[in-house]
């Protein structure tokens, strides 16, 4: 380990001994990797004394967080996140249900038919959501439903066009190989297909994580009572510009929490890929 | 004795689309395969030979069962082939390993059909690993390996099933002329050790000369077997460093030249004396490649 450690110091430091020289390699990566945050957030906490930005329109980080604190403690914030969370999860979850299977079966089974409908699915996914936003409350009503609905409808996309991408894909050398072993169907699918349709899979996951986040924002802007896009809009309209700013941080790092778990995931089950040096 | 045995044997693809030579639309027929007769003897080594593009590949697919003839039949031990089997076992030349199983997962993937106990599968995949020389590379993944080095995992592959014949389509091919010489020589040593019937597709000379007991040289498409021709060295003589200099190595390949340059030829559509698509006497090689050079 020590050793190990040593071969990437600096020559010079290793004079102040392993121990500290680790903590050294450590910290430096942690400066390394959050630096630029750090100096962004001293700029925007220094920038109203300069002149630079309005404190009533843009407050300071240490605002937004006084107030982020006081959201937590009265509850507020926690249950529209998971009011929100929840939107998401449904929605993302029954979209991976319908587009999982359905991208397996167009990409392996019935390429003639993925063939004709493909320009179809191209057209329809192209339609901008916001602007079906109308179409979903006319015909699903105000509630959860249209809401969670128009999340399923934004996230199924990228992970059907994925997976049929990720089956059509595959290697064919790996599937003549395949049969030549003389296995089954569902061997060939579970053992050969599945496996190697899997990063293109979790990059349309992902994907559709984005637009998922992206859209419930959108649909809780326009018809909801609770949530962290009401909560963000009804803030701007009584002007408490901290508690608003409060549900912008909040959904950038709900974002970035969730496309971290999906990359662990991801990792899990594509860690053999070669890791790309350019 | 007989083991592979094909009588007849054609093959047709009809390619979908407009065919560039004319077809007016109309699905273009190709014959890759001319009525293939040959005969390969049980635990012999032998090499189809063939220009680039003559159908041996196809050939090979058709005794591993990975597609039907047109017309003729594949017969093995006297049963004809309508499928793959666990008594024939195909190294490609691709490799073809899954990426996401490590070596040792390489191997044991054929074996999961035939052996369910885990354990000795992975003892099992484990001895055939060390077989092709690969100890103590269990746990990298195909990209973590030299081309060599994954043909062998893909070799290890197909021993493990235990095959009676072994089918490579062209394996040495993707691999660089150093590391080729030395597969070559342990897939001579272990198809000895192990009693195998081996079908290897080459479009190499040496490569055929090497390894084969018997050579079967293929004519261009539509591909028929032009000559078989016995290849005098035995397989302790093939190991001995000096074999490609030995008489009989030498005049086999050169006979095996003849026979093969003519093919090239025309399935390069060149001409045969001055070797330039449109020969210097501006003669347009004619259809089937032989043009006459008559001023």
């Amino acid at each position: 380990m020590s050793t190990v450690a040593e071969a990437h110091e600096f020559p010079g430091s290793g004079a102040l001994g392993n121990g500290f020289s680790v903590i050294g390699k450590y910290s430096r990566k942690f400066i390394h990797a959050t630096g630029a945050i750090f100096v962004f957030l001293l700029l925007w906490q220094l920038a109203p004394y300069i002149g630079l930005i309005n404190p009533i329109i843009i407050p300071v980080p240490t605002t937004i967080l006084q107030k982020m604190i006081q959201l937590i403690l009265s509850g507020e914030l926690l249950t529209n996140i998971a009011v929100s969370v929840g939107r998401v999860l449904v929605g993302f979850f029954i979209a991976l249900a319908v587009a999982l299977p359905l991208g397996f079966l167009l990409g392996g089974w019935f390429k003639s038919f993925e063939t004709a409908v493909n320009p179809l699915l191209q057209v329809v996914s192209q339609a901008n959501p916001f602007t079906l936003f109308p179409v979903f409350i006319t015909l699903l009503g105000i509630g959860e439903l249209s809401k969670i609905s128009i999340i399923f409808w934004v996230c199924q996309w990228p992970v059907l066009f994925n997976t049929v991408t990720g089956i059509m894909n595959v290697d064919p050398a790996i599937v003549k190989m395949a049969r030549s072993l003389g296995i089954g169907k569902w061997q060939m699918f579970k053992k050969v297909l599945l496996p190697a349709a899997m990063p293109s899979v979790f990059t349309g996951i992902r994907m559709s994580a984005v637009f998922a986040f992206f859209m419930l924002i959108g649909a809780e802007m326009i018809g909801a009572s609770s949530g962290l896009g009401y909560m963000i809009l009804q803030a701007q309209a009584t002007f408490q510009m901290p508690k608003m700013w409060v549900g912008i941080v909040t959904v950038a790092f709900l974002g970035i929490l969730f496309n971290w778990i999906l990359l662990q995931i991801e990792k899990k089950f594509s860690g053999w890929k070669e890791e790309l040096v350019i | 004795m007989t083991k592979i045995e094909a009588a007849g044997v054609t093959k047709a693809f009809t390619s979908r689309g407009t065919g560039k030579n004319g077809s007016n639309g109309n699905p273009a027929e190709t014959q890759a395969l001319g009525g293939v007769n040959l005969t390969i003897r049980t635990g012999e080594f032998h090499v189809i030979l063939g220009p680039s593009g003559c159908g041996k590949s196809t050939f090979l697919d058709l005794v591993a069962g990975l597609s039907r003839p047109t017309s003729g039949e594949i017969r093995i031990d006297g049963k004809t082939v309508t499928g793959p089997g666990p008594d024939r076992a195909v190294v490609f030349q691709q490799y073809a390993l899954l990426p996401w199983r490590t070596a040792l997962g390489n191997v044991e993937f054929g074996l999961e059909e035939i052996q369910p106990d885990k354990s000795e599968r992975m003892r099992t995949a484990t001895n055939f690993l060390s077989l092709v020389g690969l100890n103590g590379f269990q746990d990298h993944y195909p990209h973590e390996l030299s081309g060599g080095m994954k043909q062998r995992v893909a070799i290890a592959r197909a021993l493990a099933l235990h095959p009676d014949i072994l089918l490579m389509d062209e394996p040495f091919a993707a691999v660089d002329a150093q590391t080729r010489e030395i597969l070559q020589q342990d897939l001579l040593r272990i198809a000895l050790a192990t009693q195998k019937t081996v079908l290897f597709i080459t479009h190499s000379l040496d490569e055929a000369v090497f390894l084969a007991d018997r050579v079967s040289v293929m004519t261009s498409r539509p591909g028929t077997i032009k000559q078989t021709v016995e290849v005098p060295l035995t397989r302790e003589e093939r190991l001995d460093e000096d074999v490609k200099v030995s008489d009989a190595y030498v005049k086999t390949r050169h006979y095996l030249w003849t026979l093969l340059k003519e093919e090239v030829i025309r399935s390069q559509d060149i001409c045969g004396k001055c070797s330039v698509e449109t020969c210097t006497y501006g003669h347009r090689a004619a259809a089937g490649g032989a043009h006459e050079h008559s001023s």
